[in-house]
């Protein structure tokens, strides 16, 4: 297997591209930035073995486009709760009166139809 | 946003879990669109605006949740006024990011909060009732994006980060921005919800649900009924194409060579192209 293996597909089950990722480290192979990138959040959840993820900090050390993308990814779900965050938002939570009146008037309904 | 060094350790952590109980089951969701009433204007009283009021602005207390509870199960029409005025804002606001449309936003959490009603002789206090309001409210959305089943759904293609035959970064990689004025801060956001609302729509959903709305990977895939595998996946790709599409906007050197992705939406605002692909030599 090598490096120049064509990009996987966007839904294709991890524990195959896992296999196929650690078998060309187990084979020689140095870590390639499309391996970094593939196994990003695997590797920031902590969900890879030790071996392997210190595979991934020593790479992530000696590439500094690696290093920039994990803080612009990090900032990208930061980015995304602060956006969409009712609290930070709130206009985001506006309901209109209509709306109120109208689910209570279909509940008061229901009830007396009971 | 960070810009510079950073300590390169795992940091990231999965987003926390707003784990409760599963102790009530979700209530069927009727389809009601046929019968869901028509918007009147009915008006409520000002003793019971000002009790909502209240009690949003401070967390229930156990006893607080048992005596609602025990209202809303005999019927109480102020206990339900509250629980509409206290948890319909937080409801619309995942209906709306969740099926983009207003109009069937506002569909959803009518028969999210009927649903609710009909079925609360059932609940057991397991969750808070917000909680319990909250995953119906998902499930209604999730059950109304079922139903009309895109059929143009958008690509991840080019939404993703490009690599060599090799597999090395081609595209130069730049910082972020720090964060901007408020000013800014409010276009900023602005942008980021045009970006999320360009994701292919299951990328999306598992976007919303993983991150913003805090579910875990367990309640996300038995939710969308897949498996915990393809949730993770599908987060990955789905922050992945989110970052590409808002790295044109955000980068501190702007790419000459790139197109603007996203823009704020505007009245004359039709579309936006897809993130930046080019590839310079590595």
């Amino acid at each position: 297997m090598s490096r120049g293996s064509p990009h996987p597909h966007p839904d294709q089950q991890p524990p195959q591209l896992t296999a196929d990722m650690l078998a060309r480290l187990k084979a020689g192979d140095k870590l390639c930035c499309r391996d970094f990138s593939d196994f990003l959040m695997a590797y920031l959840d902590g969900e890879l073995g030790c071996d392997v993820a210190c595979r991934f900090d020593q790479h992530l050390a000696k590439c500094p486009p690696c290093k920039t993308y994990v803080e612009t990814y990090r900032a990208t779900v930061q980015l995304a709760k602060e956006s969409c965050c009712p609290k930070a938002n709130p206009q985001l939570g506006k309901m209109p009166q209509e709306l109120v009146n109208a689910i209570l008037h279909a509940v008061t309904s229901e009830k007396k139809c009971e | 946003m960070t810009r510079g060094s950073e300590n390169t350790s795992r940091l990231l952590k999965s987003s926390p879990s707003r784990t409760q109980p599963r102790s009530n089951p979700l209530p069927p969701i009727p389809d009601t669109r046929r019968t869901l009433s028509p918007v009147s204007r009915t008006p409520t009283t000002p003793a019971t605006t000002a009790a909502s009021a209240v009690s949003a602005a401070t967390p229930p207390t156990a006893a607080d949740e048992r005596d609602l509870v025990a209202r809303l199960q005999k019927g109480d029409a102020a206990a339900y006024e509250q629980v509409v005025r206290d948890n319909g804002p937080r409801m619309l606001a995942v209906a709306r990011r969740i099926l983009t449309d207003e109009s069937d936003a506002q569909d959803a959490v009518q028969e999210a909060f009927l649903s609710a009603f009909r079925s609360i002789a059932k609940f057991e206090g397991g969750s808070l009732v917000s909680t319990w309001l909250h995953r119906i409210t998902v499930n209604a959305c999730l059950m109304r994006l079922r139903k009309k089943r895109r059929l143009d759904e958008v690509s991840l293609d080019g939404m993703l980060p490009g690599f060599s035959p090799e597999g090395y970064v081609t595209k130069p990689t730049d910082t972020w921005v720090d964060r901007p004025t408020s000013m800014e801060q409010a276009e900023l956001r602005a942008t980021v919800r045009a970006a999320i609302d360009k994701l292919p729509e299951h990328y999306r959903i598992v976007l919303i649900l993983r991150d913003i709305e805090g579910l875990d990977t367990a309640q996300t895939a038995s939710l969308l009924e897949t498996t915990e595998a393809a949730v993770k996946i599908r987060l990955h790709r789905a922050r992945q194409a989110l970052r590409e599409l808002l790295d044109p906007s955000l980068r501190d050197h702007p790419d000459p060579s790139a197109v603007p992705s996203v823009r704020v939406p505007s009245p004359k605002n039709q579309s936006a192209s897809q993130g930046a692909t080019k590839r310079p030599g590595a």
